[in-house]
């Protein structure tokens, strides 16, 4: 536990650091030197995790421990890891080095922007490591506001629309979302016991089916929302486009990734019989978010508005593999997931540079730009495929739903 | 009346010392600038011994009550009301302004105690005249502070409309003693009430109640420019006033009306989501900050509504939490207004534009206090909105919470858009860097220490769950 909560010091610990001095060597620095020692602390905790005989295919958390908030309400901030967070914290850490890289340039109001970043980067952090779900709507708010702050004073006056109305949205999806946590709770105990807000201590009960078929829309398409499903993404595209570089990595490489995760341990694993009965309609959404990325991928010629569809698309994936609640589709996400995060955190960089120099460089980074693609295409296929073999192997009309879904999405 | 007696009701008679002291003070013409030093600093000394054990018990045959309860209450208008003192010793230190401050003062202790005798009342008679106590002195600072300027007719409508509310609540006291023949909380608790009388009585008293208030916030509001203070008189108004009023009509809801709760259940279901929707349109559409102040309080009364629909004890604590919380912040924002305009004399919410160039910490606390009372985490106000609606959720009032948290996107919005033009890099700024006093920064350091890190600390709310909460 003790490893665990140095993701929450060391960013806390920048953004005080800011507070002295607003030099820019120093803001560098200190930038640095705690994205250093976040790199650190992941390598550390890999390290411990792989050496530790119990972590083969085991469901526990590791390194868990609780820290009391409310004893009465029984709301504790409970801390704990497994391998897929793991994986997704060290995504994170790269992540934030590279969007320290990417923001070097940045001259005014720097010690503003570093504060909201390490802010996000908190959020991010915590996010991951919560093993509550109180905790992780605390921390998905944490991560909301900064968004919207980097995005609205790095932007110029027309972009701040598209910006305002896409963090509306996710504002919305943070409402549903609470609500729907709230829902969680209250049911978290039916026979009149303490009520948790732990997932593992949920997990062992089976909340109501009743309850499930009110919640599960909620907690799932409030993190989808965030995640940018279909009806809810059409800003998405135009705001990652019209946004600069950091606040398009830091969009789609943190939050939509966190909320996929969200999705997938608040909603699809605690209340998973209604998460079967709605299975269907939401593979088709999510099938509906892909095609309306790939849609949008065809019409636009250009690499920014190119690069802008992808997260859109590569969510929808996830959330796609997500539903098909086997372990093979699951594991297929989270590996997309981390994929795309490091994917994200490479290829808004590259573009910009494009636009920067215009010269020779600007081919030889188009052509690793298309390498990463090439490769992520077949890394993509080559993960999904099982999951998709395996979901088809049933009988009736579902699986040839599944199977036509299965083949639009490819 | 014994000594014991005495102990019952010490912060009564605590703050009639204060107010004795005060009005001796007044009178005496030498010593202006030590006044404003020691009227505060006694002050402090009160809250602080509000928050000693004290006893519990009735008085006056049952017209008079004190229960822990009704003591953390007392302590909480206390410490917010110490809070609006410091706040406002900046405009008092004014040479122009040592006229008034006595007057200010004890006027605004006077308003506190009628706030306690409101919280501590037993029956319908000490509840009104309480209500009154706690209202007429606000009027009068009004038209105190604001001198030979007002026009006569304003003042007229001020205390006529705040008479109307006054008569339409005696209607309803009267008919809820007329269809049960006795003023004592203590019998109306026993009674069942079911007939149309009762409940008729109940509404319009509550209407009575929102009227009065109403009256009050807007009539403050319809001031000229450039008045002294009349920032600090509506943050007293709509934080403190609205507080005690809150914390009031819900005792009575809760332990003297539980008989009639499918009624007034579910028509302040219907007034909460009216208040919310309603706030946000009203919000969205000023342009004077003290008017956006005024609607945002309406706002967060709406959003305290849904704390009290899910009628148990959980929504009692999670209504004192949020009260707590909305006192903090709320004051956090008033009190960076107050400085400004108290300063300045400008108060347009395009005045704040270019803020954060001049005066970058009064301008972060702003946005603090106004993330906060949008419900943003980590800051207190997530909390308090949290519990609320968990409140409302254990009574299953789902839909009411999903329409809740839905217009928590639209008052963001409405924050953050005022928020952001403080941010604005503004070609020429409106108003020009200034330093605040002592007292004003340490009123402004207890609210930004409060919007951070009240909720965090869990145990507030522990500490609420678990004191027993007496008589009721």
């Amino acid at each position: 536990m003790g490893l665990l909560l140095f993701y929450l010091i060391i960013p806390l610990l920048a953004i005080l650091a800011f507070l002295f001095s607003d030099e820019r060597r120093y803001i560098r620095l200190v930038s640095y030197t705690a994205v250093g020692m976040q790199l650190v602390i992941t390598i550390l905790l890999i390290l411990l995790f792989a050496n530790d005989p119990a972590s083969k295919g085991s469901d526990r958390l590791f390194f868990a421990g609780d820290i009391g908030w409310s004893r009465s309400l029984n709301i504790y901030f409970s801390v704990g890891v497994d391998s897929i967070s793991i994986a997704l914290l060290s995504m994170i850490s790269l992540v934030a080095l590279s969007t320290l890289l990417a923001s070097g340039k940045i001259d005014n109001h720097a010690r503003e922007y570093y504060i909201l970043l390490f802010l996000m980067i908190l959020g991010a952090n915590g996010f991951f490591i919560s093993a509550s779900i109180f905790s992780m709507l605390l921390f998905t708010g944490i991560s909301i506001v900064p968004v919207y702050l980097i995005s609205c004073y790095r932007s110029s006056e027309h972009r701040k629309v598209l910006t305002t109305v896409q963090v509306l949205l996710v504002a919305s999806g943070f409402a549903i979302l609470s609500t729907g946590i709230t829902g969680i709770y209250m049911n978290s105990a039916p026979d009149g016991n303490q009520m948790t807000f732990n997932i593992q201590e949920i997990s062992t009960y089976i909340i109501p089916v009743q309850a499930q078929r009110v919640f599960f829309p909620m907690v799932f398409f409030g993190f989808a929302i965030i995640a940018g499903i279909f009806p809810f993404n059409i800003f998405l595209a135009g705001f990652l486009k019209s946004s600069h570089s950091q606040v398009s990595m830091l969009y789609s490489g943190i939050l939509m990734n966190m909320s996929t995760y969200g999705a997938l341990k608040a909603s699809i694993y605690l209340m998973p019989e209604a998460a079967g009965e709605m299975s269907m309609v939401l593979l088709i959404i999510a099938a509906a978010t892909v095609i309306y990325g790939i849609a949008g991928i065809l019409y636009r010629r250009d690499l920014a508005n190119f690069r802008s569809h992808i997260p859109g698309v590569i969510s929808g994936i996830i959330l796609f593999m997500m539903l098909k609640m086997n372990r093979q589709g699951i594991t297929a996400a989270v590996i997309l997931m981390i994929a795309h995060g490091l994917f994200v955190a490479v290829s808004p960089v590259v573009p910009g540079r494009i636009n920067e120099s215009k010269g020779k460089a600007g081919f030889l980074i188009t052509g690793i730009m298309f390498f990463i693609l090439v490769l992520m295409v077949p890394l993509i296929a080559m993960l999904a495929m099982p999951a998709w073999f395996h979901s088809a192997a049933g009988t009736g009309i579902q699986t040839i739903l599944n199977r036509i879904l299965s083949v639009s999405v490819l | 009346m014994t000594i014991n007696d005495l102990n019952i009701m010490r912060h009564e008679v605590l703050l009639i010392s204060v107010i004795i002291l005060t009005a001796i003070l007044t009178i005496v013409k030498q010593g202006r600038r030590l006044r404003q030093i020691i009227i505060p600093g006694i002050f402090l000394l009160v809250t602080i011994t509000g928050f000693l054990p004290s006893e519990e018990g009735f008085l006056l045959g049952g017209n008079w009550i004190s229960s822990p309860l009704l003591i953390i209450m007392k302590n909480i208008l206390n410490a917010g009301t110490l809070i609006i003192l410091l706040q406002s010793s900046g405009c008092l230190k004014n040479e122009k302004n040592t006229d008034i401050t006595g007057w200010f003062y004890s006027l605004i202790f006077v308003s506190l105690l009628g706030m306690y005798f409101m919280l501590s009342s037993g029956s319908l008679l000490t509840f009104y005249i309480g209500l009154e106590l706690a209202t007429v002195p606000v009027i009068v600072l009004n038209v105190l502070l604001t001198g030979k300027k007002k026009p006569r007719a304003k003042i007229i409508r001020f205390y006529s409309t705040s008479a109307i509310a006054s008569m339409i609540v005696i209607c309803g006291l009267s008919m809820i003693y007329g269809a049960s023949g006795s003023m004592l909380f203590s019998d109306l608790i026993k009674m069942n009430m079911c007939s149309i009388t009762h409940v008729f009585g109940l509404i319009v008293f509550l209407t009575g109640i929102v009227l009065k208030t109403g009256f009050i916030s807007f009539n403050l509001l319809n001031t000229d420019k450039k008045e002294r203070l009349q920032v600090n008189l509506l943050s007293f108004v709509s934080v403190i006033l609205m507080s005690s009023l809150f914390f009031i009509v819900t005792i009575l809801l809760y332990s003297v009306f539980p008989s009639l709760h499918l009624v007034w259940q579910k028509s302040i279901l219907v007034v909460s989501i009216v208040t919310i929707t309603g706030g946000n349109i009203m919000l969205l559409l000023q342009k004077n900050i003290k008017r956006f102040l005024v609607y945002s309080s309406v706002l967060q009364a709406g959003y305290m509504l849904v704390g009290i629909v899910g009628a148990n004890r959980f929504g009692m604590e999670a209504m004192i939490y949020s009260i707590i919380v909305y006192i903090l912040s709320a004051l956090g924002v008033y009190g960076v207004v107050s400085a400004v305009t108290n300063s300045t004399g400008k108060e347009e919410t395009d005045d704040f534009k270019g803020l954060y160039g001049t005066n970058p910490r009064l301008s972060l606390l702003m946005a603090l206090g106004l993330l906060s009372l949008a419900g943003i985490p980590p800051l207190a106000g997530f909390f308090g909105r949290f519990f609320l609606f968990m409140a409302a959720a254990e009574q299953k009032f789902y839909f009411l919470v999903l329409v809740a948290a839905l217009n928590m996107v639209f008052s963001l919005y409405c924050y953050l858009r005022f928020a952001g033009k403080m941010f604005v890099v503004a070609k020429e700024s409106h108003v020009d860097a200034f330093r605040n006093g002592m007292a004003v920064r340490a009123g402004l350091i207890i609210c930004t220490a409060g919007i951070l890190f009240a909720g965090l600390a869990g145990f507030i709310f522990d500490y609420l769950r678990s004191m027993s909460f007496g008589i009721f």
